[in-house]
């Protein structure tokens, strides 16, 4: 429909732009003041600039939580993009009743949080979880999570890979499947074997998908709580701890609002370095579209 | 039914100025056919009388009000798409009575209408069907139903006939000639195929570069074409263009020669001797010498000879490099290689200015 | 050549096997064992002989009324966001499709930018505002949070989905005389349905699956079933795990089916959602 003046669509973009700036960005904004200002409940903020950041890049359990942060990051996004891969190509690779495995792997997709955590803290009880058990018939060692925070470290990470495989899994199997089959019959004309076939055809042009569903899972992981909190709580002593779980203590349990708010600001800012990344792939695929 | 006037109507996009100063009337009940190279700006003028695209400048005037900021609903058109533009998820009931619908007319007057086009185009078999169920001479005729069901004063066609095979294309012609005669309406039909231009109108618009070139019963501008643009777009194969000298220019005969043309006179004004001028030939006209022929002698050698049963199409090549069409309306067994002269009657031959 | 061929049929069975069991053993075990006694969830070794009971789901209902209130919550909450971020994603999508200039580029990343900030960071100044807003503790705050965090990615769905739709269409029910916001709700809602239900696919699990704004925003007349759960496994007297079992997979069960019925929008959503921006 012609537009004589674009304040007609006004009313129908509306709805969408005030729920994000009222619900985000003002928000967000008044947190970036709030980590420049000092204050607690039924405190006048004062302005005291970046001590806040430097109180909280200095306290030894923000770089406890940062670093098992991005440890986790690190580990379970790759991992899953490991398995993603190995799954997209084994499904590509033809599979009888593929649909229902296709739900299958779907599954955890649908999966709360919370009752994934009930799931893993059962099937890894110490005592008598099924999983320990077999560990230990096994003669393998088990994961003492409750008192080891490394072993409680690898449950969330394991924990995350199985919730968020379903997602890097779907966006490099329709990556694949958009790859003609003529290609590949091209390269087997050309004489390329089956690894040579992967390595020349499928990884270049699975690579923009690849690199989307990295970001993607960076900027999701980072922000990782409800499987933290569920799981460990932070504790044993705050040494699982993650930067989203010290956020919360330090504005809700603490209500150093000056320090969470900081933390808050390091959080965006990851988040939006990482996006700038996304939207520059974006970009560049707008403009390969283009020409 | 009712009478359009377009009144210096223009149309830019940024800097690019797609219709430029369109004038025309189209009399109540007329068959008017805007026809083009695609580029020409026929569709952007139909889309213009339709509403769906703004006009820049000028007026334009349907039943004699004044449409330039009229909605499309308000202005008594109905329009048929190339696309054919049904709605996927309705019946042909449906997308023929969506209109009405959303006019909120009663139940009755919707189903009694759509009846009604139904049987003027015989569809009604398929009034339970989605269009994803219908050939696409089916849609075409849905598309048609629905703009019948308006009961529009004035119908707007954009290349309906385009996405169909050469057989269809005939029927669906026909069937909206019988449309017009049975409606009576004005209808305004965009295409780029000449014989659909030549064989629906009653008068023809061609249009070029966002101009209009010339408008006219279709024999009239078949016959007398008003530039070098018209002669080479209307009619098939296109007409020969033969560069040429003014010898002698008088009042209503003025004689042309080139190095290939030996001297004759054609009908036309507004030349002066020494001039540089093109002299347009129709294929048709061109005659295979067989010793009674009279008229001017072409010769030249035959490159390639198209038989197409009912008609002969020869290519030559004249001395000067001049590549020439000639269509006998015959099937005649000559070979490429070897030599021909053809005959033209100087009365069939336009001349036109150089240059243009 | 054959045994070739029987080897890679071994290694992708195997394949199949692990993944079978890697996806779905975690949730095999939180509903099998809510049918199980007792005395058998925590038995060494583990018993996977039992005879089923339902026990479990009595003293949930019994017990932890609560948990009743807990789905309800959820089932307005999960409705409301799903019918905001579809009503308000549907009517920006569509005039993202249909529109083109520098100034709804711009807004469209920006839209997209945004959703990327995580949720958490919100929560600190949100949290005195809902309370001076006299909204706390009401459905009304999920809902709109919840449906905030999904019009983003609904916006550029409907609009992936929406230019699909010939804009011809639009033309024709143009000069069929309808208006922006019957063509909108005549010709591109029934069309762009896939669309629709893939948008709805996403904010119903997300809504009906969240939980830290739960956590901070709700009080005790709104918690939803997560929370409650939530609150199962940290309940001082020791966690009864018959009870969280049930609970589990009362809150599962309609999720789960809901998106192995709806997977192929799912699908078809991740996909458009992820490349398209």
């Amino acid at each position: 429909m012609r537009t004589r003046r674009p304040i007609e669509l006004l009313p129908l973009v509306a709805p969408v732009h005030i729920l994000i700036i009222g619900v985000i960005v003002l928000p967000a904004l008044h947190v970036a003041w709030l980590s420049l200002s000092q204050s607690s409940f039924g405190q006048a903020p004062s302005y005291v600039g970046l001590e806040n950041y430097l109180r909280v890049l200095a306290d030894p359990a923000f770089r406890r939580a940062l670093w098992n942060t991005v440890a986790i990051v690190v580990v379970a996004v790759h991992a899953e993009l490991l398995l993603g891969l190995m799954l997209a190509l084994l499904f590509a690779s033809g599979l009888p009743f593929r649909r229902l495995l296709l739900v299958c792997t779907l599954a955890p997709y649908a999966v709360s949080e919370v009752i994934a955590v009930v799931s893993w803290r059962y099937l890894f009880d110490p005592d008598a979880g099924p999983v320990t058990q077999l560990l230990a018939a096994l003669g393998l060692p088990v994961l003492d999570w409750s008192f080891e925070p490394l072993h409680a470290m690898i449950l969330v990470a394991l924990l995350t890979i199985w919730l968020h495989l379903p997602f890097t899994f779907i966006i490099l199997y329709a990556a694949r499947l958009s790859i003609p089959v003529d290609l590949y019959e091209a390269a087997r004309i050309d004489g390329a074997r089956p690894l040579q076939a992967f390595r020349r055809v499928t990884l270049p042009l699975l690579g923009p998908a690849i690199v989307v569903a990295l970001l993607f899972r960076y900027i999701f992981a980072f922000r990782i709580f409800s499987e933290v909190w569920l799981l460990t709580g932070g504790g044993p002593a705050r040494t699982t701890e993650v930067v989203a779980v010290y956020l919360y203590r330090e504005g809700f349990s603490f209500n150093a609002f000056g320090t969470a708010a900081a933390t808050a600001w390091i959080m965006v800012l990851a988040s939006l370095v990482l996006a700038a990344g996304y939207v520059a792939l974006l970009r560049r695929q707008v403009n390969a579209h283009a020409h | 039914m009712a009478e359009l006037r377009l009144r210096r109507l223009t149309k830019r996009f940024g800097t690019a100025e797609v219709v430029r100063a369109v004038d025309l009337d189209i009399a109540a009940g007329e068959f008017a056919v805007f026809v083009g190279p695609s580029g020409c700006g026929k569709s952007t003028l139909l889309r213009m009388i339709a509403g769906l695209e703004d006009i820049t400048s000028g007026e334009l005037w349907i039943g004699g009000r004044r449409c330039n900021d009229l909605e499309p609903r308000e202005r008594g058109i109905a329009m048929v798409f190339q696309s054919y533009a049904l709605y996927p998820h309705l019946t042909v009931r449906e997308n023929m009575g969506f209109g009405l619908s959303l006019a909120r007319r009663p139940r009755a007057e919707i189903a009694a209408r759509v009846g009604e086009a139904a049987r003027i185009l015989r569809l009604e078999p398929l009034l339970d069907r989605r269009p994803a169920q219908l050939s696409g001479g089916q849609r075409q005729r849905v598309a048609i139903g629905r703009a019948i069901v308006r009961k529009p004063a004035v119908f707007l066609f954009d290349e309906p006939l385009s996405n169909l095979d050469a057989a269809l294309r005939m029927e669906m012609r026909m069937e909206i000639a019988r449309l017009h005669q049975e409606l009576g309406a004005t209808m305004i039909y965009v295409t780029h195929d000449q014989v659909e231009a030549m064989t629906l109108a009653d008068r023809i618009v061609v249009l070029d570069g966002g101009r209009v070139q010339q408008t006219g019963a279709p024999i009239d501008v078949y016959r007398h074409p008003a530039n070098r643009f018209v002669a080479g777009f209307i009619g098939s194969p296109r007409m020969n263009f033969l560069p040429v000298t003014v010898q002698a220019a008088g009042k209503e005969r003025v004689t042309v020669h080139s190095p290939v043309v030996p001297a004759m006179a054609v009908a036309a004004r507004g030349f002066a001797a020494g001039n540089p001028a093109v002299l347009g030939i129709r294929p048709q006209h061109l005659r295979l010498a067989d010793g009674a022929a009279a008229g001017v002698a072409l010769t030249g050698r035959i490159e390639l000879v198209e038989r197409l049963g009912a008609e002969t199409v020869v290519s030559l090549r004249l001395d000067d490099g001049t590549q020439l069409l000639a269509s006998i309306p015959q099937d005649v067994a000559i070979r490429p290689g070897g030599s021909a002269t053809f005959h033209v009657d100087p009365a069939a031959a336009h001349l036109f200015a150089a240059g243009g | 050549m054959r045994t070739d061929r029987l080897l890679i049929g071994l290694g992708k069975g195997l394949a199949v096997a692990l993944l079978l069991v890697w996806s779905l053993v975690p949730i095999a075990f939180v509903v099998v064992s809510s049918f199980k006694p007792g005395r058998d969830i925590f038995a060494v070794p583990a018993r996977y002989r039992f005879t089923p009971t339902l026990d479990h789901y009595g003293a949930l209902w019994g017990r932890w009324w609560v948990f009743v209130e807990g789905l309800w919550n959820s089932t307005l909450v999960t409705a409301g966001a799903t019918a905001l971020a579809v009503a308000a994603s549907t009517c920006a999508g569509y005039v993202y499709s249909r529109n083109a200039g520098r100034m709804l580029g711009a807004s469209l990343l920006f839209l997209i930018v945004v959703r990327l900030i995580p949720p958490i960071v919100i929560t600190l100044p949100l949290f005195p505002i809902i309370n001076a807003l006299q909204v706390n503790d009401t459905h009304l705050v999920l809902v709109v949070l919840y449906a905030t965090f999904f019009v983003s990615l609904g916006t550029v769905l409907m609009r992936t989905f929406i230019d699909q739709i010939p804009r011809e269409l639009d033309e024709a029910a143009q000069i069929d005389g309808a208006g922006r916001l019957a063509i909108l709700r005549r010709v591109i809602v029934p069309l762009a349905a896939p669309g629709i239900l893939a948008v709805a696919v996403f904010v119903v699990v997300f809504a009906w699956n969240e939980f830290l704004f739960a956590f901070i925003f709700t009080g005790t007349r709104t918690k939803t079933a997560p929370l409650v759960i939530s609150e199962m496994i940290g309940s001082i007297d020791g966690v009864d795990w018959g009870i969280l079992f049930a609970a589990s997979t009362v809150q599962l069960a309609p999720v789960l089916i809901f998106v192995i019925v709806m997977n192929r929008y799912l699908v078809a959503g991740l996909t458009a959602g992820a490349t398209k921006g």
